[in-house]
Parts: C-alpha cells; structure tokens; sequence
C-alpha cells in the first residue's frame, strides 16, 4: 500500500484493489440489480416432446414456411380481378347503370381489400421484384401528381448547386 | 454430444439427414422455445415461430457454410423468424410495434402459460418498452445467460457494443419499475 495513505491512518483489506476491477465491471454489467431470475413464462405439458411429429409431417407434406413464391401472387390478382368483374356485371345486369362507381373503381377497391385482408407476407424488396417497374411512372405511386415545377422547386431547395446535377432543359 | 461438424454433414447427406434432423431438434428445441417466447410472448406464436424456424434450418442447411458456429445460425434463424413474425402481426393489427409491444406484454396477465408474479409480469412490461436490439440483447444475456462472444455472433455486433446496450437496457428497465 502506498506510503502516504499509510500515514493517515487508513486500511483497506488484502486484495481490495486487485478485485476491485472486476467488481465494478460485475456491478456494469451483470445482474447487479434485484429482479426476478426467472422469466414466469409457461409451456403446455408435452409440448417440447411432440414438436419432433409436428415437425416431421409438416417435411413430409413438403410444406416450406415463409417460402415466398411469387408466381403464384399473380394467381390471387386475377382470381380477384375476375371476382370483382363478375359482380360488376351481375349488379351491372341487374341494377343498370349507376353513376356511383365504375368497374375500375370497384376493381381496385377489391384488390385493395383483397390486399389488406390477406397477408401476401411480401417485404418492399420482394414486392419490387414482382412489380413490373419499367411500366410503372412515378405518379402511379403517389397520391398528389408530382409535376416539374414541384421537382424543380424541391431541389431548388435543398439541393447546394442546381447546376451540378447537370439538368438538361427542354427549350 | 454429437460433434458440430459431423451433425451439419449428417444433415447434407440425404441418407442421414431424418435422423440427424431428430437430432438437431432434440438438442436445441428447448433453447430456441425460450429465446423465441422471451420475443413473441406468448406459447402458441412460439410454436409458429419454433416450427417455420425448424423448417428452414432443415431445408437451408445446404447453404450453410460453416463460417460461423450452427447454434448461432439457428440462432439467427429464429431471431429472424420471430421478428418477421410480430412485423407481420403489427401490420395485420394495424399497430405500431411499439403498440403492439405493449398489448402483448399487457396480455400476459390473462395468459395461462404465464405463471410469473406481479414483479415478474412488471418486468416484461419494463422489457416491452425497450428498442429492440437492447430487448433481444437484455433476454439473451440476462434470462438466457449466453455469454457476450455468443451474442456478439449471433447479433453480429461488437461485445464492446452489447456491453453498452446491455447496460442501458438494464438502467431503462430499472427506471422503469422506480417510476412505477
């Protein structure tokens, strides 16, 4: 121990500052705290023990989860595309015309609730796989139709220098 | 124990791979079952979860390269599993994750297979409001007990870096419980 504390008297036990280290470090990191060890979850008697069957028949039948396929996502589009043309044509036949809605705007709204209600299970990447891109213009996607002026006034605005970005103008 | 290497080579050989399979999930159904309860909370999700995270062991083990150790690509397998999972079930719900988060945790009250007492069911609550690197990495070191390395493979993330989440999710989950 250090001379000069020696002098005022003080003590500390053999091996205090040779733990000390690794005490904090306990008392950072570990479970210095008072909680519960155990979690309180539960399991259903026999679970555990019956999971190697499950598992078994699940291979057998060849079934593969969260396996992605994407053809068939073009099936649902037209099964529910030809849904919502057939009753369109049986309320069309039945009702005559009505000013309310129009075959594509009950087109969409099946899809949409086709969509929503069935979980496709599609990430944004998976979806930009399936989804023809090339044919797709950016004002399909959104609500509010983005027009030149908006875009120019946009980078006008954040971006440093307009003429870096070397646009070709139309004149 | 089955040496690693010898078990994933099993698992490749159409020949050996059923009873290889039996394996595989009797050594690690039970340390997957808790790590994926400790994210989804409740039994019957776990067992979805357990199960498509078995199926896709079975049916990637080709791709399975051996650079890292097989119990941390399980791992990672699961964690994978069980996140999609309650991304998924948020979406359906039409519930923020964080929202979600709190249900489940305020669910557990009425769930048969949650046995824990009132510090308990407060602790999974404390749990519920962490972001969720700090909730996977507070579950896999504190009720799992894997040491850092392990977490630091499974995570991929530095163990400098677990140590500082652990240490901010254990202060987050104190002040949690003082405040209440």
């Amino acid at each position: 121990m250090d001379k000069k504390y020696k002098k005022e008297g003080f003590r500390v036990p053999d091996g205090y500052f040779e733990g000390l280290n690794k005490r904090l470090q306990d008392r950072l990191y570990q479970d210095s705290f008072d909680l519960p060890e155990e979690d309180g979850f539960a399991v259903p008697e026999g679970y555990l023990e019956g999971l190697q069957d499950k598992l078994n028949s699940r291979i057998a039948t060849g079934e593969e989860p969260g396996v992605i396929k994407l053809k068939p996502w073009k099936k649902y589009y037209f099964v529910a595309a030809s849904i919502a043309a057939a009753v369109v044509i049986i309320i069309g036949l039945r009702l005559g015309r009505t000013d309310d809605f129009t075959f594509s705007d009950l087109a969409n709204a099946e899809l949409e609730s086709y969509f929503y209600d069935n979980d496709l299970e599609l990430t944004s990447y998976e979806m930009a796989e399936v989804l023809p891109v090339e044919e797709i213009e950016v004002n399909d996607i959104l609500d509010n139709e983005l027009n030149e002026e908006n875009i120019m006034d946009y980078l006008d605005d954040n971006v440093e220098d307009l003429y870096e970005l070397n646009i070709e103008y139309d004149e | 124990m089955i040496a690693e290497e010898t078990l994933v080579a099993q698992l490749k050989d159409r020949e050996s791979q059923a009873k290889a399979f039996e394996v595989l999930i009797n050594a690690y159904k039970e340390r997957l079952y808790w790590h994926i309860r400790r994210i989804v909370l409740n039994h019957d999700d776990t067992d979805d979860v357990l199960q498509n995270t078995f199926i896709k062991v079975f049916r990637n083990i080709e791709n399975f390269k051996g650079d890292s150790k097989l119990y941390s690509w399980m791992y990672r397998i699961a964690t994978n599993e069980a996140l999609s999972f309650l991304k998924t079930k948020s979406r359906k719900l039409g519930l923020s994750s964080e929202a979600l988060q709190e249900s489940l945790a305020n669910q557990l009250v009425s769930d048969v297979y949650f046995e824990g007492d009132e510090i308990q069911l407060k602790l999974q609550q404390a749990i519920a409001t962490l972001p969720e690197k700090q909730k996977l990495i507070f579950n896999m070191k504190y009720f799992q007990e894997l040491k850092y390395d392990e977490i630091s493979e499974i995570l991929d993330t530095s163990v400098g870096g677990l140590k500082a989440s652990y240490h901010l999710a254990v202060k987050k989950i104190q002040s949690y419980l003082e405040e209440d």
